[in-house]
């Protein structure tokens, strides 16, 4: 019986906070809110959107490891914020070691208005926008671009080809590397976004048509902050609400559209598809 | 999941995509009978291709002392390990490969290696398999072994890399089967390193996008000669060209063909894990049996034999000869006397070299009870 009792507590529970389909309500502000620990979010109200693995296509994640995350979100009529929050006991913010993966959050639009294609990023002709937040980038714009020097402090090199070291300092910041010489730097030779040093912000702006599509776009017009917060991080992540970038979902105040959340834990190396995903896929964002 | 044909394992296997043959295949062949580790290859490669930042702990190439050398650290008993026991049924493989074992949520059986199993690159140098005891070499000849194992890229039929990178960043050439990582699309989830059982892609810590071999194709293109690695080779123990992608076709006048499908005496390094690859190796004849079985599959003891008798075989050892004795590629080889012949696919002659070294026996001087060749 007792047993019996808190089954029916726990359906109970669940009923309050997930069996109606939660809805993320975008109120308007005057200023748009950048930093995760403004205190004018306490307004902003929050949504909990429990997480659900990724196991549809491979590879993937057995079970969620982050059970559920809590978003918020407010506009300006120029700009849209979403805050998103959740629980991660370990910060991992390094991708310049063989073996590290870092922690990071992503939000997806459906580009074409009025459509919900498949909330696992889109299908054919069914494009979709994801602006994905990390922790890695945020670490970049705050400390400079984590290289090897940062990886491995004690490391010794005697040159790299075609490079000069900064005066004083066997330092060889690939910024400081002649036109030539980064040429040899495949990564960024070929345009990777990931390999560029010079990041001016922490969230990438991408497209995907399906299941291994995903491309960065040419135009990288989103901002965002993420801080760890006692063990929480907290990311803001901000872009206009009409970009004027064809390959971005026009947001528009006063209506409702589909948007999905992905979170990856770094510490659990998860990383492109190993990743939890909003449980049922789109949710609903009402735009006020 | 399709089925694909690997001959190497003499069954059908699954793979995670179809059947897609290219025209020709990137081959080479190293004998590491010939191999002394001086790391001359590994230097070419790494002041060609990854002197660069980032790519410190790169090795596309590497020599590493067998049975306890690795690079990374135990890259080959590790993936063996989690295959576990396996069988061969003579020339057919009972058991899994890497694709068929894959685990729930992964489409390939793999690790990724940590970073300090790449601390030490020549781990074991010149270890043995077991240790000689005092005097022992005195005694006669004793049954510890060693060898040196070259390796690179294996530019598979099957990548494991290409079969479990999510983005199809990795693509395998329809011109000649080398397998490249699209330095644009790869995002560094680090898949492929997981994935390739001989953990031949590399993380870049600077660009943090993976790289891997690119069996010098802007070398091979430009001047149709042979991989760095190859024509720096001091031993002379490499040849890097062209096979056949069917062993059917096989052309006895092509050395790949010759030494692979025809003689059988250059075989892949761990059939068993099914990603079919395309460097192959002569075993090393001193070798214990069990272990060449384990690495080389079932053909080894063959092997072993035919190539003890080479010095008897004018044809095989015209094919053995050629290695190292041209920068071009060569796509035909004839024994001429004993003079072996290498044609590139020009018609031009790319080597005319003795199979036999001019050798001078000095008489035994009665005199000084010596081999002595002056006048004391």
């Amino acid at each position: 019986m007792k047993k019996l009792l808190v089954l029916a507590f726990l359906l109970a529970m669940g009923s309050i906070s997930f069996a109606a389909e939660p809805v993320i309500t975008s109120g308007a502000v005057k200023d748009i809110l950048t930093d995760p620990m403004d205190p004018a979010w306490d307004g902003a109200g929050a949504t909990i959107i429990p997480m659900a693995p990724q196991n549809v296509a491979t590879p993937g994640i057995k079970a969620a490891s982050v059970p559920s995350i809590k978003v918020s979100s407010v506009h300006n009529d120029k700009d849209i914020a979403i805050k998103v929050e959740w629980y991660d006991s370990t910060v991992n913010d390094a991708v310049n070691m063989s073996d590290k993966f870092a922690d990071a959050c992503a939000v997806q639009f459906a580009v074409k208005p009025g459509t919900e294609p498949n909330f696992m990023m889109g299908e054919p002709n069914g494009p979709v926008q994801i602006l994905q937040w990390k922790a890695a980038w945020e670490k970049d714009l705050a400390k400079g671009y984590q290289d090897v020097e940062q990886a491995y402090p004690n490391y010794n090199v005697d040159t790299y080809p075609e490079t000069k070291a900064v005066p004083q300092k066997a330092n060889y910041p690939v910024t400081s590397f002649s036109p030539n010489a980064q040429k040899y730097i495949a990564g960024l030779a070929a345009g990777n976004n990931l390999s560029n040093p010079l990041k001016n912000t922490s969230v990438e702006e991408m497209n995907a048509e399906g299941f291994g599509t995903l491309t960065a776009q040419a135009t990288q017009n989103a901002k965002g902050k993420g801080v760890s917060d006692y063990r929480y991080w907290k990311v803001v992540i901000v872009r206009p609400l009409d970009s004027g970038d064809a390959s971005d979902a026009v947001l528009k105040a006063g209506s409702t559209v589909p948007v999905a959340f992905t979170v990856w834990d770094g510490s659990k190396g998860e990383r492109g598809a190993r990743k939890n995903f909003s449980d049922g896929g789109w949710v609903k964002l009402n735009i006020q | 999941m399709p089925k694909v044909k690997n001959w190497q394992i003499g069954r059908d296997m699954e793979y995670p995509y179809p059947e897609s043959k290219p025209q020709k295949q990137v081959a080479f062949i190293f004998d590491p009978n010939k191999c002394i580790a001086c790391q001359t290859c590994t230097m070419a490669c790494k002041t060609t291709w990854t002197s660069g930042k980032g790519q410190e702990y790169v090795f596309w190439n590497n020599v590493e002392s067998k049975p306890y050398g690795f690079y990374p650290l135990g890259w080959d008993v590790q993936t063996l390990g989690l295959l576990g026991p396996q069988k061969w049924e003579g020339g057919k493989y009972a058991g899994k490969t890497v694709f068929e074992a894959a685990p729930d949520q992964e489409s390939v059986l793999g690790y990724l290696p940590n970073e300090r199993d790449y601390e030490s690159p020549n781990l074991a140098e010149d270890e043995c398999s077991a240790s000689v005891e005092r005097g022992e070499h005195l005694k006669g000849v004793h049954k510890k072994w060693g060898f040196y194992l070259a390796r690179i890229c294996n530019h598979c039929a099957y990548p494991g890399c290409l079969a479990a990178c999510p983005r199809k960043a990795i693509y395998k050439r329809a011109e000649d089967g080398i397998v490249l990582i699209d330095q644009k699309r790869c995002r560094g989830y680090r898949e492929c390193v997981k994935a390739c059982p001989y953990k031949k892609p590399f993380y870049n810590n600077t660009t943090r996008v993976s790289e891997k071999c690119i069996s010098c194709y802007p070398k091979m293109e430009a001047t149709g000669q042979q991989s760095q690695c190859t024509t720096n080779c001091i031993g002379k123990i490499r040849l890097n060209g062209f096979k056949s992608v069917d062993p059917a076709q096989a052309n006895k006048d092509n050395p790949f063909d010759y030494l692979i499908h025809i003689r059988k005496i250059a075989l892949p390094l761990y059939p068993q894990f099914g990603t079919q690859p395309n460097v192959y190796y002569i075993p090393p004849v001193h070798v214990d049996p069990k272990y060449l079985l384990q690495m080389f599959g079932p053909g080894a003891e063959e092997a072993v034999k035919a190539y003890r008798n080479a010095p008897n075989d004018k044809e095989l050892l015209a094919a053995l000869t050629i290695f190292g004795c041209a920068e071009p590629m060569t796509s035909k080889f004839k024994a001429e006397g004993d003079l072996a012949v290498g044609i590139d696919d020009k018609g031009a002659e790319t080597a005319r070299v003795p199979t036999r070294e001019p050798s001078f026996v000095r008489e035994f001087s009665q005199k000084t009870g010596a081999f002595l060749y002056n006048n004391s």
